[in-house]
């Protein structure tokens, strides 16, 4: 019986892991995106995307989830995803990207807000680029400066996975649910929740390790 | 030889008219302190002079160099704009050093980025010699929260003079510091007038200025109101405006 458990959380985990990978690795360089969007000076695309980011940000993630998953083909008659567990997880992905994208994009312009216009201005002075400023003097002042609240997105991701169950995609909690219905034992549930702190423990822990290795400056 | 020329120059912020018509130039070796009170369009100029502020008409060259054309169809491209650029360094109030680098990197972040292709221990080489010039050879790699004010100013300072600008401009070098520490500070100015630096100074500090200008400019209300040596204007100001100003 533990051994089935086991297996069932393991591989729920599994596809919550991977969501999670596959949201961190599209969200993060497409915030990058939305944020020069809505840092633009060109004003119908600086509008569009801040009326974007108060779409995605305003609404459920749920419903978003939902929307993606089923609009293509209800909608235009274009079931993109198909019904596989590989289409579905694509969907949850896209869903999840798009909207943590939006998150940390106003985590970004925060942290690229906060720095000082002078450091730019010395970047000039000395004859760099406005490419050059950016990655050699302000990416990592901005890193140090958004560190604490990425850490706090990206701990609230690992649980926001578990939504994904709304269209079908087999992660944690739905495999130890599934124990509720099957064999009437709610064990195999709170277990889920010992992965989800042993996850969440790794992360807070990467993340001191990671400010620490930037506390050599201010 | 002129090292700066500055001609008709005009800037305003929105309605209020900063600078009215400024002209001056600078002599290579030469040592020209600007004071006026605060919003009488000096820090303006300095910024204009390095376009981190963009005048409105007027015109700039730094050697034989134009920074700055206003006369419509003549503004210097980019490219030229650039290397006009590297001819000046400017130190800022507030040394805005890179804080994330160390002393030596931080000298060393733009030679490096600009020139790629000359080898790295040319560069490192010249950095210590300048660090050591300034006094902070055992500072070397610390970064600059460690270091105090004076500290981080005589760094701005090596990280200007790495590009061998052919003008130096300070802009206020010791408001931002606590008083004990202005010293260490002009005496690095002091030293590189005796090598015959060109430099430009704008200041509120009045004796520190008589001390190290060979010329002065004061600007009052977006002028220039009189201009002179330092004696010329302590001893003997004509104008109304200086008087008062002296005298405050």
């Amino acid at each position: 019986m533990l051994s089935t458990v086991f297996q069932a959380l393991i591989s729920g985990f599994g596809k919550t892991l991977l969501l999670f990978l596959l949201t961190l690795a599209g969200a993060i360089p497409l915030a990058l995106l939305f944020c020069a969007a809505s840092r633009s000076r060109f004003m119908p695309l600086k509008w569009l995307m801040s009326g974007f980011i108060w779409v995605i940000r305003g609404t459920p993630l749920m419903l978003q989830l939902i929307v993606i998953f089923y609009g293509p083909g209800l909608l235009f008659d274009y079931p993109l995803w198909g019904g596989s567990a590989t289409g579905r997880m694509s969907a949850a992905a896209v869903a999840f990207i798009i909207n943590y994208a939006c998150y940390f994009s106003e985590i970004y312009r925060g942290g690229i807000e906060s720095i000082s216009p002078g450091q730019y201005e010395a970047g000039t002075v000395l004859g760099l680029t406005k490419t050059q400023i950016f990655f050699k003097v302000i990416l990592v002042q901005v890193i140090k400066r958004i560190l604490p609240s990425m850490a706090n997105e990206i701990i609230t991701l690992v649980k926001d996975t578990s939504l994904s169950r709304i269209i079908a995609v087999y992660e944690i909690i739905y495999e130890g649910e599934r124990f509720i219905k099957s064999k009437g034992i709610i064990w195999p549930l709170f277990f889920t929740g010992v992965f989800y702190l042993l996850f969440s423990g790794l992360l807070t822990i990467l993340f001191r390790w990671l400010e620490k290795k930037m506390s050599h400056f201010n | 030889m002129e090292v700066l020329s500055v001609n008709n120059l005009c800037k305003s912020f929105g309605q209020k008219q900063v600078l009215k018509d400024v002209s001056f130039s600078v002599n290579k070796g030469e040592v020209v302190g600007i004071i006026g009170k605060s919003g009488g369009g000096k820090t303006t100029t300095l910024r204009c002079i390095n376009l981190l502020e963009m005048p409105d008409s007027g015109f700039i060259r730094v050697g034989n160099s134009v920074m700055f054309d206003g006369r419509p169809g003549m503004m210097p491209n980019s490219q030229q704009i650039h290397e006009a650029r590297l001819k000046i360094g400017l130190v800022f109030q507030n040394f805005n050093l890179f804080p994330q680098y160390n002393v030596l990197n931080n000298i060393l972040l733009a030679p490096r980025t600009l020139y790629p292709n000359i080898p790295h221990s040319y560069f490192a080489k010249k950095a210590r010699q300048i660090i050591e010039r300034m006094g902070l050879s055992d500072r070397i790699h610390a970064y600059p929260s460690q270091l105090s004010g004076g500290q981080q100013q005589r760094v701005a300072i090596a990280r200007a003079l790495i590009l061998e600008p052919e003008l130096l401009c300070f802009d206020e070098p010791t408001s931002a510091l606590d008083p004990e520490l202005t010293g260490e500070v002009v005496k690095i100015i002091r030293d590189l007038k005796d090598a015959g630096t060109t430099m430009v100074i704008v200041t509120h500090e009045m004796e520190f200025a008589r001390q190290v200008a060979d010329r002065m400019i004061f600007f009052a209300d977006g002028i220039i109101e009189e201009t002179g040596t330092p004696d010329e204007l302590f001893n003997n100001p004509k104008s109304e405006k200086l008087k008062t100003f002296i005298q405050s």
